[in-house]
This record gives structure tokens, C-alpha cells and sequence, in this order.
């Protein structure tokens, strides 16, 4: 079976306090940098096994909707390839 | 009659949970259950414990969620038993989706360890038994995720259907002002699922169950639960 593997890029929806960003951001500010609108995400990289491309993209997205996402707050994209 | 509390790699309010049961309610069989394997079937009452289950990793909750022991916590909802989710056990309730709603971290960007004051919303559970829609209670927070959000839409609900169970409120129940937290929507610090069986939290009531300490309005909350399970025949 082919192996793929993905990476799921998971930040928080537009219009989501992003307590955590807005905290980088203001030590960003404090180190001289200029960075606003800081954000952030999480990184979440995987192995799968599937008969191709299009059942490995489709199990990784059930597995979004299903675990690795929370739909109230967070968005994704997803960059899937062949190992 | 028995109270299990539930437990996971990283809870670690479990034994105080399970001292303040024990207090609450003599003559029940208190246990701690170890999550894999748990057995519930012969449960009335689950506590779902603070702490950091599986490390929070991934979300606050959102693994232990998943796991196969909340099974035995939605079986247990369905044939009418007590569920209490205490702050990291509400994050977990919430992830499964048993109760509405998504947490983030405190607007504050920090770990919060106080005493608030609480206001009862709505006494129709029976968690809620011992008061009056209005009463303050005063139980400690202690959690870095507690801030509670809630689309305008869930909020409108869950009000409408009396289940917000407790806001953070001022020491005579006042909104006004600045006294949440946490940055929960609407101030909400506690919500019940339909039919009040199930209750999530992020106060302690645990933490407030001893004269000795001074603070006794979490073990009100803890006793009330028994008393209408006793008289529910339900169970």
C-alpha cells in the first residue's frame, strides 16, 4: 500500500482571541520588532497508508473532523503528498 | 450506591474529588477507576476530575474525549446517572461533545489560582438542589484554559433551556463590573447538559468541601447530587 504523508497546518478561525499570539506578539514588541497580528498555530505531520491520493486526503480529513481539529475554533489546510 | 471517579494519565484532582465524596456522601461506595478498563456499568454517579488528561495535548481534553472509557460515560448518561465534569473533566465533557461549546486559554494569558464568587442560575439539577437560583457560592478556579466560548446562539439556548448552571458574578452576585476571569462568554463558568444530569464546571467544589478550611459550598453541590439520585429510583 502507498504511503503518504500529510501535514495539517491547524490555526484559529479569524475573529478567535488568540491569547497566546497577542502574548508573542507583545514580546516581539518588547524585543524592537515591529510584528503585529502575530498568530498561533499548530503543525500536526503524519503517515498514512492508502490506495492513493484521493482515500489518503479523504481519511486525513476524517481524522481533522474527527480528533485534530475543533471546529468551533480552529481552521486547517492540508498539504498531502507520496512518500 | 456508587461514585466512580474517573481517572486519566494526568488527572490530578482525583483523590481530593474523592475524599470530598466520601464526606458528601456516606454510605456510598466511592472509587477511583483507572481509565483503561474502566467499568461503570454498576455506577450512579461519575466525576469526571481537574487536572491535565493525556497532557492536554492537542487541546485541553481533547484526547481523553476520545477515549474508549467516555463510553462508559455516555452509557451512563443515557440510563439517567450523575455526571460532574470538574474543570479539566468539563474541558473533557465538552470535547466529546456531551456539553456545547469550545475552551480557550484565559484572556489573561496566564494560569489563574483564586477564589471567585459564583452565582446559581438555575436550581432545576439535581447538583443544584441545595439553592436558589441567585445564591453566591465561593469555590477556587484554578486553570490556565478556562476561558468558556459559546456562540451568541448556544448562549441563547442553553439560557432559554435554564442550563446555565453557575456565572462568575461579584461577592453579592453582581455581573456588572469586572469579574470574569477568564474571558468565558457571558461570564458562564458552569452549564448543565438537557435534563440537568450532567454537570461541567471549572470551579472546584472539591477544593471547598471543609470547615476546616473554610469553605464548604462545594461539598453542597457534591451532597445535593446524592440526595436526588437517592430519591429518583431512576438509578
Amino acid at each position: 500500500m502507498p504511503e503518504y504523508r500529510a501535514q495539517l497546518g491547524v490555526r484559529l478561525r479569524s475573529g478567535v482571541l488568540d491569547p497566546a499570539g497577542q502574548a508573542v506578539g507583545h514580546a516581539l514588541r518588547d524585543l524592537g520588532f515591529s510584528a503585529r497580528d502575530v498568530a498561533v498555530g499548530k503543525l500536526i505531520e503524519l503517515t498514512v497508508d492508502a490506495a492513493s491520493l484521493e482515500l489518503a486526503e479523504a481519511e486525513v480529513r476524517r481524522m481533522a473532523a474527527e480528533l485534530l481539529v475543533n471546529p468551533v475554533l480552529e481552521d486547517f489546510d492540508l498539504e498531502i503528498a507520496p512518500r | 450506591m456508587r461514585a466512580d471517579i474517573l481517572v486519566f494519565p494526568g488527572s490530578n484532582c482525583d483523590v481530593d474529588t474523592e475524599i470530598a465524596l466520601r464526606e458528601a456522601l456516606p454510605g456510598w461506595q466511592v472509587t477511583r477507576q483507572w481509565h483503561d478498563g474502566a467499568d461503570l456499568s454498576g455506577s450512579q454517579f461519575c466525576v469526571l476530575p481537574g487536572g491535565f488528561a493525556h497532557g492536554d495535548y492537542l487541546r485541553a481534553g481533547a484526547l481523553a474525549a476520545r477515549s474508549p472509557a467516555i463510553e462508559g460515560v455516555r452509557a451512563l448518561i443515557a440510563r439517567g446517572g450523575l455526571v460532574l465534569g470538574i474543570c479539566n473533566g468539563f474541558q473533557v465533557l465538552v470535547e466529546a461533545g456531551i456539553l456545547p461549546g469550545a475552551f480557550q486559554a484565559n484572556t489573561v494569558q496566564h494560569f489563574i489560582c483564586r477564589d471567585v464568587a459564583l452565582r446559581v442560575e438555575r436550581a432545576a439539577s439535581p447538583f443544584l438542589d441545595a439553592f436558589a437560583a441567585g445564591d453566591v457560592l465561593t469555590l477556587p478556579i484554578a486553570h490556565q484554559e478556562g476561558n468558556y466560548r459559546l456562540t451568541e446562539d448556544e448562549y441563547r439556548r442553553l439560557k432559554d433551556e435554564g442550563r446555565i448552571a453557575f456565572t462568575y458574578c461579584g461577592p453579592h452576585g453582581e455581573t456588572a463590573g469586572d469579574y470574569n476571569p477568564n474571558g468565558s462568554y457571558a461570564s458562564v463558568a458552569g452549564v448543565l447538559a438537557e435534563g440537568g444530569r450532567v454537570l461541567g464546571m471549572m470551579p472546584h467544589p472539591e477544593r471547598a468541601a471543609w470547615p476546616a478550611i473554610g469553605r464548604t459550598d462545594g461539598l453542597r453541590i457534591l451532597a445535593a447530587g446524592l440526595a436526588t439520585a437517592m430519591q429518583g429510583g431512576t438509578l
